[in-house]
């Protein structure tokens, strides 16, 4: 065996706090070493040059990289050491980075510790052997979960490439979150006139099944070959009879809350969520229905022309095969009303959110696009107040530790701008319009000109400083909304006596994106966002192989970057499902059968089902491991009794020898 | 007892008369009276060597595990107590043993004499040991005799049995013996131990390890180990245990069959009784059970439905952060 | 090589002495703990400088054998560390650990090992300071304790 070590400076990131050079020398001593050298950075070209040449010229049978963490360059170091004919497994990165010079300040301790996880990594080389991947046939249709923008974009190129895609919608309609929104900043064009026609292509496309009102039940399998069971909700409807007429809608007598318009309607137990729904079919809410709540009525099956209406209805499952999953969830908007106790916690009438607002600015949306103060609706001969001065407050549930939300949901700044300019145009260029902002962050293309064009052409006042207090007082006869803040740039308490109070309120996952999450196995952070496999370099995969990311389930994003994004993951996707056969990691669990006692330990315990009973020549069953079922989790490993299950890779031997290295030193 | 004695030689003999099986193992008295052996019985005329006596400590469902003996398909008849049920019953959980091919001769147990306890009361071999009612009395090789309360004699997992009678059978030698209505388990013996400082228990282990012999003793008479010769302690590759005879390396011997068993081990004593070299083996695999109940409310080996404890979880098992 | 002494005594700092010095091991799940070693690394997260780190692919892959091997040749202390309970990149691996560990937990002071000297938990892997926090306490009260003299395990 002949071993190389090559250990990296990284400019100083390694090199500032550690010895490079220094350990790079002393591993000379090491069994088996029979090269070694420092790099200043192992990852380039002439770095990647040196290790092939040295594989080459010193006929090196495994190599160790002292540098950052596997999970950054283990993927390009395979493929050099591979490059020069080495077989790629033959290969063990030690992390003298993340795990080391970026977390000591001393130079000497963490030398010798950047040498004791070289010492590890070298242990450990010695013990690998050479693997080759397999291959698995792959199946090329594509589920995308979640019918917003950003689910559509994905759905739309991939079908356009060709590919069958399945979006799995869990409302009665696509169009998401973009669909409740009235214009869209900077160029304040009608975010429905954008969004239905791709709604619409996406019905109509022949690539393209959705499946709405149906959720992810269950996730079974692995890149290239999952299994999807996906639940078909009850709409208590035959959604193949119904024809979307909403005739139904119109003579259903009882009332519910209208979720689409954020709860400022009303709409019917039996509901289309709006005009353009795609697709656009009638479903029953059964906690608001008078036949499933009081056992009469039954209204609409009555009035129904297509007979479509079916009381007895139950959830269905049904089974299919993907070979890639795109996540694309979207988001829910922070519930501020839990939390911001100081601006009335939702019981201020004439205090609303900004998707609340964006449905009032809209045509179709319960006030027709009138601007109104809520508090003056649905009071008997007379016709509801237009606000004279509105206040929008920005960063309600954004960058907010108080509330356990540090980060910035980067749509409000632009749309609460985009909704001041409305305000004006809606009300009339008169009214007086406030914005409290702690900054403002326009960063996109144009995004900076749109806000101050709502500074100077519209008079729009900005106000730097957070607003402390909400509260109803009348003045002159009048009831009106207190805001109470500073200007910080004035350095001075400030009062404004507002007929309408608009919170910026940020973006939060959407509900259920954590169990989501878990079904797929994907990572996640505190907040329910899913974790992208790596910010720069791989932002649209997941850690899971074959599982993607596509829009806000990831971040908060506006309009344009989830649609940018959402098309990038179609690409990978695509990149992904181009070739008819995939290469598995060959890190995975073997069986030496002639020590298997047969204790089925292993089959109880894996979570793919790898493990099978095969029968011998002599009559007898032993377990044998299906290579492709197999994940290289080690479940088993870890559970038989006589360690006759090895787990290539991260074998016993190389565990047991690391932890030796390290304590008999 | 002797009704024991009768049925279960009753039983014996019909099984075979009727080739229902094609051997019965059972206890006989050793070639020294004071013990008491395993006997492969596999005719009904030898049924008359069977015996059921205080001393019938070993635990037989360790002949049945992984293949059954020759001939591979062989139909065995085996006499359990209530602990040698439970073995039975973690080897059924794991299909280890087939249902089909064992015919079960339940023995309700009153315990079982710790020989060993006797033997250190003389100075001399003890060659006989014979019961009248609850009072045993040892004899040695030059006459001694002395006479013992039962109860002084039996095994520490005996005095704290919640199982006295078999919790599978097919057949019964007795009607069972009164069982505890609590069967909360007890652990006294092992929390002299727990109250020990952590330099005072290494230097008990290392004394009691110090002694072993790696022979493989407590492994062979494991009941639920299953991997005869391929287990992990004889090894080269993986390396788990240094082929070294020191005193860690044998703890670690003893580890791995401990960590191997655990939750299928039901603390039957049967490695404990067969160490040479007396070390405190119940200790250790008590313990595991203590806390595993405590874990889990878990008892190895008491339903045949129930999985063992390590080949199944539970998403809100009620321990480890959240 | 002689100039890379010359900076080891440059910067005036030796190793400490051996007598003093307690050796952690710390194997950790490569989709999580890893990963949030990884991520605390990035931010900078000064931590306790004993900790020495395996990699492996699933906390259903460590045998507790493992922890007792580390024990038996000279570890001070032994942490174990995964995905959190429900986040466990093949489903399952970590609710088995979580099984075993605990186990192993309650097992070891029996074993004559100081209970600080183990420890189980879940650091997912956008948790960098929480795996801060973790190693820094739990390297911290194996300090504490010091060197393991056990002639048993």
């Amino acid at each position: 065996m002949r071993i190389g070590v090559f250990v990296c400076h990284c400019g100083t990131n390694i090199a500032g706090t550690v010895d490079s050079r220094g350990i790079a020398a002393r591993a000379a001593e090491l069994k088996d070493v029979v090269h070694t050298e420092d790099l200043i950075y192992t990852c380039s070209e002439p770095g990647q040059s040196a290790i092939q040449k040295a594989i080459i010229e010193k006929g090196l049978t495994r190599v160790v990289v002292a540098a950052c963490s596997p999970h950054m360059h283990e993927v390009t170091f395979r493929r050099t050491v591979e490059g020069a004919g080495l077989n790629p497994y033959l290969f063990e990165m030690a992390n003298i980075r993340e795990h080391c010079s970026w977390i000591h300040d001393d130079y000497g301790l963490a030398t010798e510790k950047a040498y004791e996880i070289l010492k590890m990594s070298v242990a450990k080389v010695r013990q690998l052997e050479a693997l080759v991947p397999n291959e698995v046939p792959v199946n090329k249709d594509v589920l995308v979960i979640g019918g917003g923008v950003a689910g559509i974009q994905t759905a739309l190129d991939l079908a356009d490439a060709g590919l069958k895609v399945t979006i799995v919608e869990r409302e009665t309609t696509i169009g998401g979150t973009m669909a409740r929104l009235d214009k869209t900043f900077p160029t304040i064009d009608c975010s429905a006139c954008i969004l239905t026609p791709r709604m619409v292509d996406a019905a109509q496309h022949e690539n393209i099944e959705i499946m709405a009102y149906c959720e992810v039940d269950k996730v079974q399998g692995y890149v290239g070959n999952f299994t999807v069971d996906i639940r078909k909700k009850a709409a208590m409807v035959d959604w193949v009879k119904c024809i979307g007429c909403e005739i139904c809608v119109q003579k259903c007598p009882a009332k519910a809350p209208d979720v689409f318009n954020v709860g400022l309607a009303e709409t019917k137990a039996i509901y289309i969520p709006f005009p353009q729904a795609v697709p656009k079919r009638a479903a029953i809410q059964v906690e608001h229905c008078r036949w499933f709540q009081q056992g009469k009525c039954k209204v609409c099956e009555r009035v129904c022309p297509a007979d479509a209406i079916d009381f007895e209805q139950q959830d269905e499952y049904v089974q299919k095969e993907f070979g890639a999953i795109v996540m694309a969830t979207g988001l829910d908007v922070f519930p501020w009303e839990n939390h911001y106790h100081e601006y009335g916690s939702g019981n201020i009438p004439d205090v609303i959110s900004g998707l609340q607002y964006e449905r009032m600015l809209n045509a179709s949306g319960p006030t027709s696009g009138h601007v109104v103060r809520p508090s003056t609706q649905g009071i008997k001969g007379q016709e509801p107040e237009e606000p004279k001065t509105v206040v929008f407050i920005q960063c309600v549930g954004s960058r907010d530790e108080s509330v356990g939300r540090p980060y910035c949901s980067s749509v409000c700044c632009m749309y609460t701008a985009k909704q001041a300019i409305l305000t004006k145009s809606h009300v009339g260029m008169d009214t007086e319009v406030y914005v409290f902002y702690i900054d403002i962050r326009a960063t996109g293309k144009g995004y900076e000109e749109f806000v101050k064009r709502a500074q100077t052409e519209f008079n729009v006042k900005y106000v730097r400083g957070r607003v402390s207090k909400l509260y109803e007082d009348v003045i002159d006869g009048s009831r009106k909304v207190i805001v109470r803040g500073v200007d910080t740039l004035l350095g001075k308490q400030v009062e404004v006596a507002a007929d309408l109070v608009v919170l910026a309120s940020g973006i939060t996952s959407a509900e259920g994106a954590i169990p989501l999450a878990q079904k797929l196995n994907i990572s996640y952070d505190e907040w329910g966002f899913f974790k992208e496999s790596h910010p720069k370099l791989r932002p649209v995969e997941t850690n899971t192989a074959g599982v993607f990311l596509a829009g806000a389930c990831q971040s908060p994003k506006d309009i344009p970057t989830a649609v940018a994004q959402a098309s990038g993951t179609a690409a990978k996707v695509l990149g992904l499902l181009s070739r008819d056969k995939l290469k598995t990691s060959p890190q995975i669990a073997i069986v030496e059968q002639n020590r298997c006692v047969s204790c089925w330990k292993c089959v109880e315990v894996c979570p793919f089902s790898a493990p099978q009973k095969q029968e011998q020549r002599d009559g007898t069953f032993k377990s044998h491991i299906i290579e492709t079922v197999c994940q290289g989790c080690g479940i088993c490993v870890a559970t038989c009794p006589v360690n006759c299950i090895t787990l290539k890779g991260f074998t016993t031997d190389a565990i047991i020898d690391q932890i030796e290295e390290l304590l008999l030193a | 007892m002797s009704d024991r004695q009768a049925k279960i030689r009753e039983l014996a003999a019909a099984a075979l008369a009727e080739d229902r099986v094609d051997y019965f193992i059972g206890w006989k008295q050793g070639i020294n009276p004071s013990e008491a052996i395993p006997a492969f019985v596999r005719s009904a005329d030898e049924v008359d060597q069977l015996i059921w006596n205080p001393l019938s400590h070993h635990n037989l469902t360790t002949f049945l595990k992984r293949k059954m003996p020759d001939p591979p398909n062989a139909r065995i008849g085996v006499c359990v107590k209530g602990c040698d049920s439970r073995t039975l019953v973690a080897l059924l959980q794991e299909e280890l043993v087939d249902k089909e091919r064992i015919y079960v001769v339940g023995v309700p147990c009153d315990g079982v004499i710790d020989r060993r306890r006797v033997e250190k009361e003389f100075a001399d071999e003890v060659v006989d040991i014979s019961f009248s009612g609850d009072v045993v009395t040892a004899t040695t090789r030059c006459g001694d005799s002395k006479e013992f309360a039962k109860g002084d004699m039996t095994f520490d997992h005996c005095n704290t049995c919640r199982y006295p009678n078999p919790v599978y059978a097919d057949d019964m030698a007795a009607d069972p013996v009164p069982e505890p209505e609590d069967r909360t388990p007890m652990w006294g013996s092992i929390e002299e131990f727990e109250a020990l400082s952590p330099a005072e228990k290494d230097a008990k282990l290392a004394d009691a390890f110090e002694t072993c012999i790696r022979c493989f003793a407590c492994i062979h008479a494991c009941p639920v180990c299953v991997c005869w010769d391929q287990c992990v302690n004889r090894c080269r590759r993986p390396a788990l245990v240094g082929q070294r005879v020191d005193t860690k390396e044998n703890l670690m011997f003893q580890m791995v069959h401990m960590f191997h068993v655990a939750g299928r081990c039901p603390s039957c004593g049967a490695c404990d009784r067969a160490c040479p070299v007396e070390i405190p083996l119940y200790l250790l695999h008590r313990k595991m059970n203590k806390e595993l109940y405590d874990m889990l409310g878990f008892e190895p080996g008491v339903s045949l439905e129930e999985k063992p404890a390590f080949q199944t979880f539970k998403l809100d098992d009620p321990f480890g952060e959240h | 090589m002689a100039q890379a002494t010359d900076t080891t005594q440059a910067a005036g700092t030796t190793p400490p002495d051996a007598g003093d010095e307690v050796k952690v091991v710390g194997i950790v799940c490569n989709w999580c703990s890893y990963a949030g070693a990884d991520g605390a690394g990035t931010a900078r997260l000064k931590q306790e400088f004993e900790m020495r780190l395996l990699r492996v692919p699933c906390t259903g892959r460590i045998d507790p054998l493992f922890a007792i091997k580390a024990f038996e040749k000279g570890a001070d202390g032994v942490l174990i560390s995964g995905c959190h309970p429900g986040d466990c990149h093949y489903s399952e691996g970590n609710y088995y650990a979580r099984r075993k560990f605990e186990l192993l937990d309650r097992m070891l002071p029996f074993l004559g090992v100081e209970p600080d000297r183990f420890k189980y938990t879940w650091v997912s892997a956008s948790e960098g300071a929480r795996w801060q926090k973790v190693v820094n306490e739990f390297v911290g009260k194996v300090k504490a304790l010091g060197p393991r003299e056990g002639r048993a395990l």
